[in-house]
């Protein structure tokens, strides 16, 4: 466990800032839009193109720390990536693919890496 | 009497339309409640309360590593922002079936807004003789229920077994690219996707991987503004 951990009270203040944020994002049609009135064509562009442009982004963000130029070259994280975008054509589990995708990466920076 | 049959059809509906988000629900929430043990050391509480008041699926498991390495909150409230920002329009299409909830009902129908729940909202009406409010109250109670249990059995199975957990944060990346895979599908322009990952890349090699994030965010939005009237030329072009 690293020092950086929040505890107390920065917890309790991240754990609340996510769930008003995220509840005021669920909550925007019905504050804004629920006599009628019509949302702007750039809210709802944004809000049908983010998601598959942040969720991309997410995927980069979620491998930033992967060391490319150095053994093993990022050859474990390669393999595991393409495995679960396999199965997943494949069989269409979400928790297959996860699961099987995540033992897989284990097992390699495990044991063969 | 007539009332509480209605309401009593309306839970067994629900439970029934929700079982296959009970196992999706289960097996999500476990590795959740298990990331969280392996990454912050907090136990079975911290997984519940973080269930109860987050619940926000892609958010939730992201807030595991953004509490471990204790990042800055102005980035939090940002991430959550856009990683949900799909969410602003899932309730258009709801304003008859959460009308029926009541004030406190629809609030917490609202609050309970998933992905799952939504297709459930959208595609599932509640049968005939079940009470509609009631039905859509529990198919919400019902799904975040299944998500708290799941992440305190996750949390508290971590804590009792000892494993090497070395690479278990790739769950985190596997299920971004599961997300992503159906949003492939979904979309008949790749032009987010690219967006998306060359943002990502860009802002690694511009700032490096501790501030990529927010810079990445930036381009992300800039362009998909910027490309607004191209993205839409070949949407209406490949129909």
């Amino acid at each position: 466990m690293s020092e950086t951990i929040l505890r107390g009270g920065p917890l309790i203040l991240a754990i609340g800032v996510i769930c008003i944020i995220t509840l005021c994002t669920r909550a925007f049609p019905f504050v804004f839009f629920s006599g009628g009135r019509k949302p702007s064509a750039l809210v709802l562009y944004l809000g049908r193109v983010l998601p598959p442009a942040i969720v991309a982004l997410l995927v980069i963000y979620s491998l930033k720390d992967v060391a490319l130029f150095s053994p093993p070259y990022a050859i474990p994280e390669a393999v595991a990536c393409l495995l679960v975008l396999a199965l997943q054509q494949w069989r269409r589990n979400a928790m297959l693919s996860i699961g099987l995708g995540t033992l897989a990466y284990m097992a390699m920076i495990q044991w063969v890496f | 009497m007539d009332k509480r049959i209605a309401k009593q059809a309306a839970f067994r509906a629900a439970f029934r339309v929700t079982v296959p988000v009970l196992w999706g629900y289960l097996a999500i929430g476990m590795t959740f409640g298990c990331m969280l043990y392996i990454q912050t050391g907090y136990g079975w509480p911290v997984a519940m309360v973080m269930s109860l008041l987050l619940y926000a699926g892609a958010m939730q498991f992201l807030a595991v590593p953004l509490i471990a390495q204790g990042a800055p909150l102005g980035q939090i409230a940002l991430l959550t922002l856009l990683v949900n920002a799909r969410h602003m329009v899932y309730g258009l299409s709801l304003f008859d079936t959460f009308g029926r909830c009541g004030k406190l009902g629809k609030l917490y129908a609202i609050f309970g807004l998933t992905d799952e729940a939504y297709a459930l909202h959208t595609g599932v009406p509640p049968p005939p003789g079940a009470d509609p409010g009631t039905f859509t109250l529990w198919v919400t109670v019902l799904c975040q229920s299944y998500w708290v249990i799941g992440g305190i059995i996750g949390n508290v199975i971590a804590s009792l077994f000892e494993f090497d957990p070395r690479g278990i944060e790739f769950t985190l990346t596997a299920l971004f690219l599961v997300i992503l895979h159906g949003q492939w599908q979904q979309f008949r322009t790749k032009l987010p996707f690219v967006v998306g990952l060359g943002a990502g890349i860009t802002a690694i090699v511009l700032v490096g991987s501790g501030n990529m994030l927010l810079v990445a965010v930036a381009m992300v939005v800039c362009l998909m503004i910027a490309l607004r009237a191209r993205l839409l030329a070949t949407e209406r072009e490949n129909p």
